[in-house]
C-alpha cells in the first residue's frame, strides 16, 4: 500500500512538472504575464518565440532539477568553467530572492518558514533566486536564466545542452480572457491561440455546400441566451448551434490545422 | 509543518520508490530462465504471414538473474545500515546492535547516507567513497558476446559462460549488480526490480514493441529489417495481467520518441541484429512524459542487439544485450535520492564505485577508461498487430 | 433552515411524479385522483379542450438528449433512470406507454433534476438562461421569474404552459426564494419542479376531432410535434417543430411530409435510428452482460461498451450515410473497430483511440450484424455460446416470429458439459434436444439457425475447432440450407418476414402501440418500403406521415382526467 500511495503522489508531481516543461520536444506551458523584467524580450529563435536579453540574445533556462547529481543546491552550480561560457540574467542588485531551491528528504538546515519562498511548481513565471554572481531571475520556478557568451542574437546553438540542462526560453503568450460557452476555451495550437472544444478539438466555422453535412455542430441549448458579446444560438438548426460573432461553430476531429476540412476557419479569440 | 519545497521533494523520493519498490503491490514472482536462442527448435515453426511483416509487444523485460548459491556465496549485497555497521570495529558494531541502542544505530547509519553540504550517497553518489558491493562469483550468466573476443575498445573483463554452455557472455552489469537484494530478491523469487519492471510493462509506461519487416521463413533469412520502438498504448491484459495477443500498437510520431531500425537474420528460428545502439524510453510516474526533475531516463544499450527465438506458439523469446552508460544504470535510485538510501537501503555511492570498477566498455578515447558496462535484458514478446509511423503507417503481425 | 426549505419544495416536485404512479397513465385507465387546489394544475385545465390519449415516459436517451438539447451538452446529467419494463416480444417504446415510476425511481428522477437545475442556475451559467436582472438577487421576483420560466416551459412541456401551469411554477420560484434568501435558488427550485413534472417525464399525446373523419380523433399538433421528434431525432421538438405546431402546419398531410423529410434528411436521423435499433435488438441486455474471464480472456469493460456502439454504428453507416437497402445489413462487411475489439476480432485497428472504419475481406464469415460479437456475446451463456438463444434471437427479434419458453422440467445437464469429449460440439450435445419431442418443437425452429454461428464463440470470438472437433457451421431456416453467418445473412436478406418485421416494429416504436395492434397497417408499409429499395429514410417518412399513424385508436381517458401534483 505504501508503495501505491507513494506513487500517487509521484504521478501528481509529475504532471505539475510537466507544466514546467521548456524543453522543444514537450509541451510549452504559456506565459502568466506579459510584464518581464527589465531588459526581457521576445524574439525568435530556431522557429520559435523565445525571451531574449536586452541585446537580443536568446535567453536559455538551466533546468536546475536536472543538475542534483552535481551537488545538493542546483541552483549553486554555475560556477568556474560553467560561468565562463555562461553568463547570468542578474536581477536589480539589492532584489530580495523569493525563491530557493527546495530541500530534500532527510537534509539539514533552516527551513523557510510559510511565505518566505514561492512553490517551484506554482512559481510565477519570474521569480528570483540567489544565485552564484547574485540575485538571478528564474523562469517558470526551475530554470535559472542565462545567455550564452558570444552567442548571436536569434541563435539556438545550445538548445539542449548537456543532456537537456540547457534550454531556450520558449515564450507562448498568456491565454486571452474569454467569456464563452462552459466548454469552450482557448489553447496555444501552432503559434495562436484558437478556441477548442473541452476535449482540445478545434472550433472552425466557413462557408460548404453538402460536406457541410458532416461537419459536427457545437451544440448549444435551445433555452440559451448566449454568452457574453459574441456567443449566440442559431434554434432554428436542427442541432441548436452556436454562433460565434454570427457565424456557424462546428468542432474538428482532432487539435491540430490538418484536422480541419476542407473550406473550414478556426475560429480564435 | 511540512514546507512546500519539503513536500515536493518527499513526492521526488516516492516516485523512485515506486519506480524500484513495488513492495508488496504485486506477487512474488518466479524466475524463468531466458530461451536458449541458440538451441535447436524441436518443434516445427509457424510460417510467416504473406508479406513478411510482424509485429510483436514486449510483455517481459527484465534483468536475467540466475539464481542459486553460488552466485552469491556470502549472501546479498550489504544493505545501507549493514554496510555502515561493516565500517566499524567490531566491539562498537556489538555495541549498536543491541535493541536497546537501536535509535542511536539509526540515527548513525540514516547520518552514513549524508556528506557535506546536504549531499546524499544517492543524489551525488560521485561524491562519495564508498567499497565495493558484494559481486556475483559464479561463471554463470545470461546474455550476449558483445566484444566477440575484441579489445580495441573494451576494457579488461572477465566474459560468462551462460548455463547452456555458450563462451564470452559480457553482462558485467549483471557481475556488478547481481548479488543486490534488489535484482536477486530471496533466492528463487524475483527480485523488487524484476516486480518493479513488470509493473512498468504492465502500466503502458511507454511500452515496447516490435515489427519484424522482410520475413520470408522464420528458420532461415538472411535480411529482415526489425524496428524496435516505444509506443505510448497501454498494453490490454486479461484478468490475471497476461498481456492478449493480437492487439494493436502504434508507434509513436510524437516526442520523445524512441523507434529503432536495425538489420537482422534468422538463422535456425533465431534472429539476430547487427549491433547498432538501441535507445529505448523508460517513464518513471504513470502518464508522465518526463521524470520528476526534468531527467529523462533511457535504456541506452551501445553495440546493442537482440537475439530473439521463434517460439512454435508464435511468440518471441531471448536477450537484448550492448552496453549502458553507467549512470543509468542507477538512475533510478539516484531520483529517489536520500529516500532511496533511508528506505530502501541503497547505497548508490557503492554501486556506482562496483560499476565503474568493472566498467567494460563505451571506453573514453582520452582518458582510456570505460563509461560503459556490458549488459542483457531477457525479453519476451507475443503477436500483436504494430501501426508503424511515417512514412507509410503499417499493420502487420 | 435552507436546507430543510429545500428539502421541503423539492419534495414537494418529487410528489408531481408520484401522482402518476398513484393513478396509471394507460390510456384505457383512467385516473381517480382528486385535484388538489395548491398543487400543479391538473392537465385537464392546463390543456383546455384537449383530450389525453396517451403518456409514454421518457426513455434514459431520451431524457438526456432532451437536457443536452435544451440547456447544452456542457450540463451533465448525473446518474440513472429507472428503466422502463419491455412487454414480452415487444417494444420498449410500447412499454413506456404503461410505465410507472416506482418510489426508488422518483428518487433517481428527483436528484436528476435538483443536480441539473443547480447547474442551469449556477453562477457559470445561469446569464444563459435568465434574461432579466431581479430587483433584489435575494428576493422572489415574479415578473423576472415569468420570463425566465415561460420559455423553458415551453421547451420542456412540448408546449406552451398555460396561464395556471406559469403561475404555479412562478410561484414555486417565489416560494423558494424566500427561505433560501436567493432569487436564482428559487429558479432552481421551479426547474427541479419542472423536471420532476409528469408533463416533462411523459411525453403526454392528447387528441382532437379529425375532421376527416367524423366522431373520430387525431393527434392535435402539439402531439404531432412529439412524435416526429422522438421518431426521428430522439429528443424533444426543437423550434421549428413547435413553431410548426402553432402555425398549424403538422395537421397539413403536405406540410407534415415536408417536414418529416427535412428531419430525415437531417444528420440528427441517426440518433433516431440509433434509438430505434437499441430498442428493436434490446440493447438493454448489454447492461448486463457478464462473461466468465478465464474462458474469454479479452472480455472486459471496454468491450462490454463498444460492442452495442459496434453495431449501431454498423447500422448507421450502411442505413443512413450510405443509404443502404436494410436487407444487406446482413451481408455488409463494413464495420467499426476501436483497439479492445480489434483484440477480440483479432484484426489490426489503424489508430489507437477513437473508432477506425474496418472492413472484413470479401468471403469472411465475419459478415453480417449477425457475425458481429455483440450480437453473439449477447445471445450466448456467461461460459459457452448457445445455438438456441441465437436462433431464437434471430427468430424473434428479426423476424417477429416469437418462440415459446422452455418447459420448466428440462435437463440441460448434456447441453452444459462443454468439456465433455465425447459430445465435443453444441451441434451433438444439441441432439439430446432434436430427439425429445417435448424440446424438440421448438429447438428445430432455432437450432439450425444457432448452429450456423457456431464458429463464433461465447464471446463472439472466431474459432474453427471446440474441443479439438472441427466446428460444422451448416445452417437450415424454413428449409433452406446454408453455411456459416454468411449464408444466415443472405437467407435473412431473401426472406420477406425480415423487412415485414422492421416495418411492424418501426411502427409500434412510432406510435407505441403493440406489434398486435398495428399488424393491420404493416402489409401495405412493407410495399412502401419495397419501393423505397429497402432505405430506412423511406421506411421512417412513411411512418411520420401515415395518417393512420396519428389516428387514435384507444379510448381516451375519461373525463375529469387529472395528473395532479401534490405539495405536502
Amino acid at each position: 500500500m505504501k508503495g501505491l500511495a507513494l506513487a500517487a503522489a509521484a504521478a501528481a508531481i509529475v504532471s505539475s512538472g510537466l507544466a514546467l516543461a521548456q524543453p522543444v520536444d514537450l509541451p510549452i506551458p504559456a506565459a502568466t504575464t506579459s510584464e518581464f523584467p527589465p531588459g526581457v524580450t521576445l524574439g525568435k529563435a530556431g522557429g520559435v518565440a523565445v525571451y531574449a536579453g536586452p541585446d537580443g540574445r536568446t535567453l536559455y533556462g538551466m533546468d536546475m532539477r536536472t543538475l542534483l547529481r552535481d551537488g545538493a543546491d542546483p541552483s549553486q552550480h554555475c560556477r568556474e568553467a560553467c560561468a565562463q561560457v555562461w553568463e547570468p540574467l542578474l536581477a536589480p542588485a539589492g532584489a530580495k530572492p523569493n525563491l530557493i531551491f527546495p530541500m530534500g528528504f532527510g537534509e539539514r538546515g533552516r527551513a523557510p518558514v510559510q511565505g518566505e519562498y514561492v512553490q517551484n511548481a506554482k512559481a510565477p513565471d519570474w521569480t528570483v533566486i540567489a544565485g552564484p554572481q547574485g540575485p538571478q531571475w528564474v523562469y517558470k520556478g526551475w530554470h535559472l536564466v542565462f545567455v550564452r557568451k558570444g552567442e548571436a542574437p536569434g541563435s539556438a546553438a545550445h538548445e539542449g545542452d548537456e543532456r537537456m540542462v540547457w534550454n531556450t526560453l520558449k515564450h507562448v503568450p498568456p491565454a486571452p480572457k474569454l467569456t464563452a460557452p462552459v466548454n469552450v476555451s482557448a489553447a496555444f495550437v501552432e503559434g495562436a491561440y484558437a478556441l477548442v472544444d473541452k476535449e482540445g478539438r478545434l472550433l472552425f466555422t466557413g462557408s460548404c455546400a453538402a460536406a457541410c453535412a458532416g461537419w459536427q455542430p457545437l451544440a448549444a441549448g435551445l433555452a440559451s441566451r448566449g454568452v457574453g458579446a459574441d456567443w449566440t444560438v442559431d434554434r432554428a438548426a436542427d442541432q441548436p448551434q452556436w454562433l460565434y460573432r454570427g457565424k456557424p461553430a462546428y468542432v474538428a476531429e482532432g487539435a491540430v490545422q490538418a484536422d480541419l476540412p476542407t473550406g473550414a476557419v478556426v475560429l480564435r479569440p | 509543518m511540512e514546507t512546500p519545497g519539503r513536500l515536493l521533494r518527499i513526492g521526488l523520493f516516492g516516485s523512485a520508490l515506486a519506480a524500484v519498490f513495488a513492495l508488496g503491490a504485486v506477487a512474488p514472482t518466479w524466475l524463468r530462465a531466458p530461451a536458449d536462442a541458440a538451441a535447436p527448435r524441436p518443434q516445427p515453426l509457424p510460417t510467416p504471414p504473406p508479406g513478411g511483416v510482424m509485429g510483436f509487444v514486449v510483455d517481459s523485460f527484465v534483468q536475467p538473474v540466475i539464481q542459486g548459491k553460488d552466485a552469491c556465496p556470502q549472501g546479498t549485497a550489504l544493505k545501507l545500515r549493514d554496510a555502515y555497521l561493516a565500517t566499524l570495529p567490531a566491539e562498537e558494531r556489538a555495541q549498536l546492535e543491541r535493541k536497546e541502542n537501536e535509535a542511536q544505530l539509526t540515527q548513525r547509519w540514516h547520518a552514513y547516507a549524508f556528506g557535506p553540504d546536504n549531499t546524499n550517497v544517492c543524489s551525488q553518489p560521485d561524491m562519495f567513497e564508498r567499497p565495493l558491493l558484494r559481486t556475483v562469483q559464479s561463471k554463470k550468466a545470461w546474455g550476449l558476446d558483445l566484444d566477440e573476443g575484441k579489445t580495441d575498445d573494451t576494457c579488461a573483463h572477465e566474459a560468462f559462460t551462460t548455463p547452456t554452455g555458450e563462451q564470452g557472455i559480457d553482462n558485467q552489469e549483471y557481475r556488478a549488480m547481481g548479488c543486490t537484494l534488489e535484482w536477486r530478491g530471496v533466492d528463487g523469487i524475483a527480485g523488487d526490480n524484476q516486480t518493479g519492471m513488470r509493473q512498468f510493462m504492465s502500466s503502458g509506461e511507454w511500452t515496447q514493441v516490435i515489427l519484424l519487416r522482410g520475413v520470408d521463413s522464420l528458420q532461415n533469412d538472411d535480411d529482415v529489417e526489425v524496428i524496435y520502438a516505444n509506443t505510448p498504448d497501454r498494453p490490454l491484459a486479461d484478468s490475471k495481467g497476461q498481456f492478449l495477443r493480437g492487439t494493436t500498437f502504434t508507434i509513436s510520431d510524437k516526442a520523445p520518441r524512441n523507434r529503432n531500425v536495425l538489420h537482422g537474420r534468422i538463422k535456425n528460428g533465431v534472429l539476430t541484429t547487427d549491433p547498432a545502439d538501441i535507445v529505448l524510453t523508460q517513464t518513471w510516474g504513470q502518464g508522465g512524459a518526463r521524470d520528476i526533475r526534468g531527467n529523462r531516463t533511457k535504456w541506452h544499450y551501445a553495440k546493442g542487439r537482440l537475439r530473439l527465438a521463434f517460439q512454435p506458439d508464435g511468440s518471441l523469446r531471448g536477450v537484448m544485450g550492448g552496453y549502458r552508460p553507467i549512470f543509468d544504470v542507477i538512475v533510478s535510485p539516484a531520483i529517489g535520492g536520500a529516500g532511496s538510501a533511508i528506505v530502501a537501503g541503497i547505497d548508490c555511492a557503492q554501486n556506482l564505485a562496483t560499476l565503474r570498477h568493472y566498467a567494460d566498455g563505451l571506453k573514453n578515447p582520452k582518458t582510456g577508461k570505460c563509461e560503459g558496462v556490458s549488459a542483457a535484458q531477457a525479453i519476451t514478446a507475443i503477436p500483436a498487430f504494430v501501426n508503424d509511423v511515417a512514412p507509410a503507417r503499417t499493420a502487420a503481425r | 433552515m435552507m436546507m430543510n426549505s429545500m428539502k421541503r419544495m423539492t419534495w414537494g416536485a418529487a410528489a408531481v411524479a408520484l401522482s402518476v404512479v398513484v393513478s396509471g397513465c394507460a390510456a384505457s385507465d383512467a385516473p381517480k385522483t382528486a385535484v388538489v387546489e395548491q398543487g400543479e394544475p391538473a392537465l385537464t385545465r392546463a390543456m383546455p379542450g384537449a383530450q389525453i390519449v396517451a403518456m409514454r415516459r421518457l426513455t434514459e436517451a431520451q431524457y438526456r438528449n432532451i437536457i443536452a438539447d435544451v440547456f447544452g451538452p456542457d450540463v451533465v446529467v448525473a446518474g440513472r433512470i429507472e428503466p422502463i419494463v419491455r412487454p414480452v416480444h415487444e417494444m420498449i417504446a410500447s412499454g413506456a406507454a404503461e410505465a410507472s415510476i416506482s418510489p426508488a425511481g422518483l428518487d433517481q428522477f428527483d436528484a436528476m433534476a435538483r443536480n441539473i437545475a443547480a447547474q442551469v442556475f449556477g453562477e457559470q451559467r445561469r446569464a444563459q438562461f435568465v434574461p432579466c436582472v431581479p430587483r433584489d438577487e435575494k428576493l422572489a421576483d415574479p415578473a423576472c421569474a415569468a420570463k425566465v420560466l415561460t420559455p423553458l416551459g415551453r421547451y420542456l412541456f412540448r408546449r406552451p404552459m398555460s396561464p395556471a401551469e406559469q403561475a404555479f411554477f412562478v410561484k414555486l420560484a417565489g416560494d423558494g426564494a424566500g427561505p433560501t434568501g436567493s432569487f436564482h435558488k428559487g429558479l432552481e427550485l421551479a426547474l427541479a419542479a419542472m423536471l420532476t413534472s409528469p408533463r416533462f417525464l411523459y411525453v403526454i399525446e392528447s387528441a382532437e376531432p379529425d375532421p376527416a373523419r367524423p366522431g373520430e380523433l387525431r393527434l392535435d399538433a402539439w402531439s404531432r410535434a412529439a412524435r416526429l421528434s422522438f421518431l426521428l431525432w430522439n429528443t424533444t421538438p426543437g423550434e421549428t417543430l413547435l413553431t410548426a405546431a402553432e402555425s398549424g402546419k403538422l395537421t397539413d398531410q403536405a406540410q407534415l411530409r415536408t417536414l418529416a423529410e427535412a428531419m430525415v434528411a437531417s444528420p440528427r436521423f441517426e440518433q433516431g435510428v440509433r434509438a430505434f435499433f437499441a430498442d428493436m435488438l434490446l440493447f438493454e441486455k448489454f447492461d448486463e452482460l457478464s462473461k466468465d474471464p478465464v474462458i474469454y480472456p479479452y472480455f472486459n469493460q471496454d468491450v462490454v461498451q463498444a460492442l452495442p456502439e459496434q453495431m449501431l454504428r454498423t447500422i448507421t453507416d450502411h442505413l443512413v450515410a450510405r443509404n443502404g437497402d436494410y436487407r444487406d445489413l446482413f451481408t455488409t462487411q463494413r464495420t467499426f473497430m476501436t483497439r479492445s475489439l480489434g483484440g477480440l476480432y483479432q484484426v489490426p485497428v489503424a489508430r489507437s483511440a477513437g473508432w477506425v472504419p474496418y472492413e472484413f475481406a470479401p468471403g469472411d464469415d465475419r459478415a453480417g450484424l449477425l457475425g458481429q460479437a455483440g450480437f453473439l456475446a449477447l445471445y450466448s451463456h456467461s461460459g459457452r455460446s448457445s445455438p438456441t438463444l441465437r436462433g431464437r434471437a434471430v427468430r424473434e427479434l428479426l423476424m417477429c416470429e416469437p418462440v415459446p419458453n422452455p418447459p420448466g422440467n428440462v435437463n440441460f445437464t448434456a447441453v452444459q458439459e462443454t468439456g465433455n469429449k465425447a459430445k465435443p460440439t453444441a451441434r451433438i450435445r444439441l441432439l439430446a434436444h432434436a430427439t425429445d419431442p417435448s424440446c424438440s418443437g421448438c429447438h428445430k425452429i432455432t437450432d439450425p439457425i444457432g448452429l450456423s454461428l457456431e464458429r463464433f464463440d461465447g464471446l463472439g470470438m472466431a474459432r474453427k475447432t471446440e474441443n479439438a472437433a472441427l466446428i460444422d457451421a451448416s445452417g437450415e431456416m424454413d428449409g433452406k440450407p446454408f453455411q456459416g453467418a454468411i449464408g444466415l445473412g443472405k437467407t435473412m436478406a431473401a426472406s420477406p418476414s425480415t423487412t415485414q418485421c422492421l416495418s411492424m416494429r418501426a411502427l409500434s416504436y412510432a406510435t407505441g402501440r403493440s406489434g398486435e395492434d398495428v399488424e393491420e397497417l404493416v402489409p401495405a408499409l412493407d410495399r412502401k418500403f419495397a419501393a423505397g429499395g429497402y432505405g430506412i429514410r423511406a421506411l421512417f417518412t412513411q411512418i411520420a406521415t401515415m395518417p393512420e399513424a396519428y389516428r387514435v385508436v384507444t379510448k381516451p381517458l375519461a373525463a375529469p382526467a387529472h395528473v395532479s401534483m401534490l405539495t405536502q
